[in-house]
C-alpha cells in the first residue's frame, strides 16, 4: 500500500484546488491515525483538523 | 469512526449535510461505505446516523468493495497493479473475520435495493483499468447506478489502485483519477 504521505500530499492538493475554486478555505476531519503526518506534510495550510 | 467522541460531534454538527463530503481511497471507500449503509440501514448496537438532508457528496477512489478473487481482474492484473494478491489477502484476514462478512462491511455483497435513498446529492467513483479491483468496482458502480444514485462511475486508463496517492507520494505528473477528483470537488462545493 501507498504510504500515507502520498494520501496527505493529496488531500493537501484537493484542498488547494477548492481553494483556488471558491476562495475560502475547507474544513477537514481526518481519522486519528493520520494526524501525525497531516502536521509534517501540510505545514502552514490553514485547513481545520480533529479527531473524528 | 461511528463512536467518535462528543466533543468531535459537536464540532460536525455546526455544518449542515449539504456542505459535508465524505470518502476515501482504498479501505477508506470502504470505510465511507460502511457509514453510508449505517445511514440507509442502522446497525444494532451502533449509534444511528440521522441526517436532516443529504450529503454534499461521497468520493470513492479504488474502494475497497470486494474481499473476493473471483473476478477476471483479479488474475488478469495480477502483475500490473500495486497491489499484490498475498498482501491483499492478509489483509482480508486482518480486517475482517469470515463471520462479519456482511453488506456494512462488504460493500459488494449487497444487492443494488441496499442503496437505494443513498444520502448524498453526487457520488464520485473512480477506479483503475489495470488493477485488482476493477471489476468489482465496475459492478459495485453499476450498483449504484441501478439504485438510482447520482453517481458517476468512472475507469481510469492505465491507472492502478489509487493510482492518483502514488503520484502525490512519488513527485509524478497526475492522471485522470486526480484531475477527476479536483473538478468533481470544485462543482460539489460550488
Amino acid at each position: 500500500m501507498p504510504p500515507l504521505d502520498g494520501h496527505i500530499k493529496f488531500l493537501k492538493r484537493c484542498v488547494d484546488e477548492i481553494h483556488k475554486a471558491r476562495g475560502e478555505e475547507v474544513p477537514i476531519a481526518l481519522l486519528q491515525y493520520s494526524m501525525g503526518s497531516v502536521h509534517s506534510e501540510l505545514g502552514l495550510c490553514s485547513i481545520w483538523l480533529t479527531n473524528i | 469512526m461511528l463512536e467518535s467522541p462528543p466533543c468531535s460531534k459537536s464540532e460536525i454538527d455546526i455544518y449542515k449535510n449539504s456542505q459535508i463530503v465524505i470518502g476515501g481511497d482504498s479501505c477508506g471507500g470502504n470505510l465511507a461505505l460502511g457509514v453510508i449503509s449505517q445511514i440507509l440501514h442502522p446497525m444494532k448496537g451502533l449509534t444511528p446516523l440521522n441526517l436532516d438532508g443529504h450529503l454534499a457528496g461521497v468520493l470513492l477512489i479504488s474502494p475497497w468493495v470486494n474481499f473476493g478473487e473471483d473476478t477476471p481482474s483479479f488474475t488478469a492484473n495480477a502483475l500490473k497493479d500495486c497491489l499484490h494478491p498475498p498482501l491483499l489477502r492478509e489483509m482480508v484476514e486482518t480486517y475482517v473475520a469470515d463471520s462479519d462478512r456482511n453488506n456494512y462491511s462488504e460493500p459488494y455483497l449487497a444487492e443494488s435495493s441496499w442503496w437505494q435513498s443513498f444520502p448524498a446529492k453526487s457520488v464520485l467513483h473512480l477506479w483503475g483499468e489495470i488493477e485488482l479491483l476493477r471489476d468489482s468496482c465496475a459492478e459495485f458502480g453499476g450498483k449504484l447506478s441501478k439504485a438510482g444514485v447520482n453517481v458517476e462511475n468512472i475507469e481510469c486508463p492505465l491507472h492502478v489502485h489509487v493510482d492518483c496517492i502514488l503520484d502525490a507520494q512519488a513527485g509524478l505528473e497526475y492522471g485522470e483519477m486526480a484531475t477527476n477528483t479536483w473538478g468533481w470537488l470544485v462543482r460539489v462545493f460550488s
